[in-house]
C-alpha cells in the first residue's frame, strides 16, 4: 500500500468519520423502519459523498468497497431489493471496516495490510445480494475466462503489439447521463498510461441527425494499453461497473511485427509536453528583461519557472538539479532542449513510470494524528471582534503611560484612568472567555450518537429486546466534558442492558411489555449538564447488595446494616463490587461502576443512582458545563496557599477545640447531630503542624467519595475563578495535586486532589 | 473560441468542452457537406467526438493524437 501524501487527507478524515457515523445512524433507523425514505436517502447520500471524496486519494480498496455498498443501496432505493437484517449486518460490517481504514489513514496515512483482500471479499458479499447480474465485472475479470469482447478485438491490432510486454484491454461503456456529472469518458480513456490502441463504437445504431441528443453519451470505448490491470482499475475507480478490464493473454499478442509506431506516440507526447513546458519557462524568464532590470516580481517569476522546470524534469524521468537563478535556469532549459532533440526514446518511454513511483517515497514520518475541532464561523468572528477591541484597549494603555510620564496627570487622576482601562480590559477578557468556551462547546449528541448501534448489537447478542430513546442530545457542554462522558456512559448503558433489562420471557412474566426501554436524557442545569440513564429493568435489590458487600468483606457489617435502601443501591459504586452471577463479556468484571464514579469525579462531576426493585434504575451524572474555568476556594496552611475546587466544598465552619473528639486514632466532631470525621491538611501534606493557641479550628467541610469530611486548615481565603492547568513536566504525576493555577501576584497555586489525598 | 465555423469548415482548437456539442450539432445539421479541421485539437470532449462519429463530416485534417485519429478514421469510411 502506498503512503498517501495529500494535503487534503487531514480534511478528508474527519469528514469521512462524520459520514460513516451518519451512515450508521441512518442504517439503524432504516432497520427499524425499512420503508422510511429519509434515512434511506441520507444513507445513500453519505455513501455517495464518501465514494466521491475517497476517490481523491490513492485508496482503491476503500473506494471500491464504498462503491459496492452504494450499489446495494442504490438497488434498495430503487425498490429492486428489500433490505433485510442480513443486509443491515453486512452494511454495518462494511461501515466498521471503513471506519477502521479511516483510523489507519489518520495514523499512518495508509491502508492496513490486507485491505485489498478484505475489500474484495466484502464487495463480493455485498454484490452477491444483487444477484450478481453483470456487477463487479472489474473484480471478476481477473479470474474469469477471457470475455467474448476480448476475442472480438481486431487481430491486426493485436498482431501489431510488441511482444514481451504486459498489455491490458478495456471496454468502457459509460452511463448515458455521464456528461451531466461532468465526466469525459474519452478524456478518461486517454489518461490510461501506455495507451496503444483506441476504438470508439456506438452502443446502438446512430439515429438521424435531427434526433441526436448531444448530451447523451452513446459511445463505447475499447482500448489496449501497456499497463498493469491494477493501474487501470484505479483510474476507473469511480465507474467500476461500467468498465471491463482484462489482461491480454501473451499468446494473443502477435509476434511477427514489432511495429513501434503505436508506442512512439506516448513517448513523443511526453517529449512534446516537456518541450512546450520548457519553452514557456524560457518566455517567462526572459519576460523579466534579464536579472539587472528592476523587476518587483522577479523572485516569484523565477520560483514559478523553477518549480515548472522541476516538474518537467520529473515528467521526463530525468534527474537534473535545478539551479536557483534565472541565468542558470535558462542554461538548463537549453541543455534539456538539446537532449530532447537528440533521439533518446528509451529514456522518455520510462518517464511515466518514474513519475508514478514518486509518491510512494513520500514521507512516512508524519506526526501523530492531530485532533481537530469544527467550529461555526460566527463564533470565530465573535472572537475576532473581541481581539480588535483588545488591541484598542492595549493601545490606550500606551497612551496613558506616556501621559503619566510627562506628568500631566495627578496621581489620583492616574489611578482613576488605570481603573477605567482595567474595567474595559476585564470586560473584554470576560467576553473572550465566554467566546472561547462557546467555541469549545459541543452537543452531547456527539456521544449519544454511538449508542443506537451499541444498544442494537448488545441487545442482539443478549437476546433481549430493547428500545433506546434519546432526549436532549442538543444540550451543549465543553468538549472535554463531553469526551469524558463517553466511557462512563458506555459502561452504564452496557450495565443496564446486561443486568438491568430482563429477557423478554421474564419481562412478560412480570407483566411488563416485552420491549425494554432504555432512556438517555441530557439537560442543562445551572452551570451543569445532567445526564440520566434510565431503564425499566429489574432494578437493584438492596438486600442482595448488602449480602454481597458482606460476603466480599468490602464494608463493616454495622455500617452495612445502618444503610438506607437508597444508600445500599449506591454500594455498587464500591471498588471491587460486581453483582452479576455470571461474568459476561459485556460488563461485570468488577471494574465497572467504581471506575465510572472515579472517571466522573476526575472530570469534576458526580454520579448518583436510585433504583426500585422490579421497576428499574436511574443513574444520574452531573458534570460541570465547562472545565476551562474552575471556582476555587483558597485555604492557607501555614505560609502556603492551596486551592480546593468549590464543587467539593459543602460549607466552612469554625469548631471550638473542645468540640473535637478523639475516636481511636482519628478525630471527629459533631455537626448538626452528625459525626463528621476530621483530617488535618498539614498532616496530609506532611507540613509542620501549626502550633496555634487559637480557640477555634477552621474546618472546611467537603464531600469526597459521597462522604462528608472535615478538613482542618490554617485559614480560609477568598474564592476565585481560575483556569486550572494540569500538572506537566517535572511535577507531572505528583500525587495529591490535581493541577496548578496562577495567583494575581504571580505565585503558583497548587490545587488539591482531595479524593486522592484522603484515600 | 475553441471551434470556429466558416464556409462549411469547422476549425477546432485546444480543448473542446461539452458546451461545444450543441452549437456543433446545430452547425453539422444545417451545413451541407460539412468538413472539420482537427489539426489543432488536443483534447476534444467525448460529446464532441461522439457527434463527429454520429454525423460523419469530412475530416479535412486529423487530430494530432495518432490514436484518436485512428479511432476516427474507420467510421469515416463506413458513413461515407
Amino acid at each position: 500500500m502506498t503512503v498517501i501524501d495529500s494535503p487534503l487527507l487531514p480534511q478528508f478524515i474527519p469528514e469521512a468519520r462524520d459520514l460513516l457515523e451518519q451512515a450508521g445512524r441512518s442504517l439503524l433507523l432504516l432497520e427499524r423502519d425499512p420503508a422510511a425514505a429519509e434515512p434511506m436517502n441520507a444513507l445513500f447520500r453519505a455513501m455517495h459523498t464518501l465514494k466521491g471524496t475517497s476517490g481523491l486519494f490513492e485508496i482503491g480498496p476503500f473506494t471500491r468497497l464504498v462503491h459496492a455498498a452504494e450499489d446495494l443501496l442504490c438497488a434498495a432505493q430503487a425498490g429492486r431489493l428489500d433490505l433485510a437484517p442480513a443486509h443491515a449486518d453486512l452494511l454495518l460490517a462494511t461501515l466498521d471496516r471503513l471506519a477502521e481504514w479511516i483510523e489507519s489513514l489518520a495514523e499512518a496515512s495508509l491502508l492496513p495490510d490486507g485491505a485489498e483482500a478484505a475489500s474484495a471479499d466484502l464487495s463480493a458479499r455485498l454484490r452477491a445480494h444483487l444477484g450478481g447480474a453483470g456487477q463487479g465485472a472489474a473484480a471478476a475479470a481477473a479470474t474469469a475466462p477471457p470475455p467474448a469482447w476480448l476475442a472480438a478485438l481486431p487481430p491486426d491490432v493485436l498482431a501489431a503489439l510488441p511482444p514481451g510486454q504486459g498489455f491490458v484491454a478495456l471496454r468502457y461503456t459509460p452511463d448515458e447521463h455521464c456528461f451531466f456529472r461532468g465526466e469525459d469518458p474519452l478524456g478518461l480513456v486517454r489518461l490510461v498510461p501506455g495507451l496503444a490502441w483506441l476504438a470508439l463504437e456506438p452502443c446502438a445504431p446512430w439515429p438521424a441527425a435531427s434526433e441526436i441528443d448531444p448530451y447523451r453519451s452513446q459511445l463505447r470505448y475499447l482500448a489496449i494499453a501497456a499497463a498493469e490491470p491494477g493501474v487501470v482499475e484505479d483510474l476507473f475507480r469511480y465507474v467500476p461497473d461500467q468498465v471491463e478490464i482484462a489482461a491480454l493473454p501473451p499468446e494473443a499478442i502477435g509476434p511477427r511485427m514489432a511495429a513501434p509506431g503505436a508506442f512512439a506516440a506516448p513517448a513523443d507526447e511526453v517529449s512534446e509536453t516537456v518541450r512546450a513546458l520548457l519553452a514557456a519557462q524560457r518566455r517567462l524568464l526572459e519576460a523579466g528583461g534579464g536579472e539587472g532590470a528592476a523587476d518587483p516580481i522577479a523572485a516569484g517569476r523565477i520560483a514559478a519557472a523553477r518549480s515548472a522546470i522541476g516538474a518537467a524534469i520529473a515528467h521526463a524521468g530525468w534527474s537534473d538539479p535545478v539551479p536557483q537563478d534565472a541565468a542558470g535556469l535558462l542554461g538548463l532549459i537549453a541543455t534539456l532542449e538539446a537532449r530532447l532533440d537528440a533521439p533518446a526514446p528509451l529514456q522518455a518511454a520510462e518517464a511515466p513510470e518514474t513519475a508514478a513511483q514518486r509518491p510512494a517515497g513520500a514521507d512516512t514520518a508524519r506526526g501523530g494524528p492531530a485532533t481537530t475541532l469544527r467550529v461555526e464561523q460566527a463564533k470565530i468572528d465573535a472572537l475576532m471582534n473581541l481581539i480588535g477591541e483588545l488591541v484598542v484597549a492595549k493601545n490606550a494603555l500606551a497612551w496613558l503611560s506616556r501621559r503619566a510620564e510627562d506628568g500631566s496627570l495627578g496621581v489620583r487622576e492616574l489611578a482613576r484612568e488605570i481603573k477605567d482601562r482595567q474595567a474595559l480590559v476585564s470586560r473584554i477578557a470576560e467576553e473572550m472567555q465566554t467566546a472561547v468556551m462557546a467555541v469549545r462547546m459541543m452537543p452531547v449528541e456527539n456521544v449519544f450518537q454511538r449508542f443506537p448501534r451499541l444498544v442494537r448489537d448488545t441487545a442482539r447478542r443478549l437476546d433481549k429486546r430493547v428500545e433506546l430513546l434519546i432526549e436532549g442530545g442538543e444540550t451543549e457542554a465543553d468538549k472535554t466534558v463531553v469526551e469524558a462522558l463517553a466511557d462512563p456512559l458506555i459502561h452504564m448503558v452496557r450495565n443496564s442492558l446486561d443486568h438491568g433489562i430482563e429477557p423478554p420471557a421474564e419481562r412478560l412474566a412480570a407483566g411488563k411489555p416485552e420491549h425494554g426501554t432504555l432512556r438517555l436524557e441530557a439537560r442543562q442545569g445551572n452551570d451543569q449538564v445532567v445526564i440520566r440513564v434510565v431503564d425499566d429493568g429489574r432494578g437493584l435489590d438492596p438486600e442482595k447488595l448488602r449480602r454481597r458487600v458482606l460476603e466480599k468483606g468490602l464494608m463493616e457489617p454495622e455500617r452495612v446494616e445502618a444503610l438506607t435502601d437508597q444508600e445500599a443501591c449506591e454500594l455498587i459504586f464500591l471498588p471491587g463490587f460486581s453483582t452479576a452471577a455470571t461474568i459476561s463479556d459485556l460488563s461485570g468484571r468488577g471494574v465497572g461502576m467504581d471506575v465510572v464514579r472515579s472517571t466522573i469525579a476526575k472530570a469534576g462531576g458526580s454520579v448518583s443512582l436510585s433504583s426500585r426493585k422490579g421497576e428499574g434504575t436511574v443513574v444520574e451524572i452531573t458534570l460541570p458545563l465547562s472545565m476551562a474555568v474552575t471556582r476555587l476556594m483558597t485555604v492557607a496552611c501555614g505560609e502556603r496557599l492551596f486551592g480546593v475546587p468549590m464543587g467539593l466544598v459543602i460549607e466552612t465552619v469554625r469548631v471550638p477545640r473542645a468540640a473535637v473528639r478523639r475516636i481511636g486514632q482519628r478525630e471527629a466532631f459533631v455537626l448538626r447531630d452528625r459525626v463528621v470525621p476530621l483530617l488535618r491538611l498539614a498532616h496530609l501534606l506532611d507540613l509542620p503542624e501549626e502550633d496555634s493557641r487559637a480557640e477555634e479550628e477552621a474546618v472546611l467541610v467537603v464531600r469526597v467519595g459521597g462522604e462528608r469530611l472535615g478538613l482542618v486548615v490554617g485559614a480560609f481565603r477568598e474564592v476565585m475563578e481560575a483556569i486550572v492547568k494540569p500538572l506537566e513536566g517535572v511535577i507531572a504525576g505528583l500525587p495529591g495535586f490535581a493541577g496548578t493555577t496562577l495567583l494575581g501576584d504571580g505565585r503558583v497555586l497548587l490545587i488539591l486532589d482531595l479524593p486522592e489525598l484522603v484515600r | 473560441m475553441p471551434i470556429t465555423y466558416a464556409d462549411g469548415l469547422a476549425t477546432f482548437s485546444g480543448a473542446c468542452t461539452v458546451e461545444e456539442a450543441e452549437p456543433l450539432l446545430d452547425w453539422l445539421r444545417t451545413t451541407p457537406e460539412p468538413s472539420i479541421d482537427l489539426s489543432d485539437c488536443a483534447a476534444p470532449h467525448s460529446a464532441v467526438v461522439q457527434l463527429i462519429l454520429a454525423i460523419g463530416p469530412r475530416i479535412a485534417a486529423p487530430p494530432p493524437d495518432p490514436l484518436l485519429a485512428a479511432a476516427l478514421a474507420p467510421i469515416q469510411k463506413v458513413t461515407r
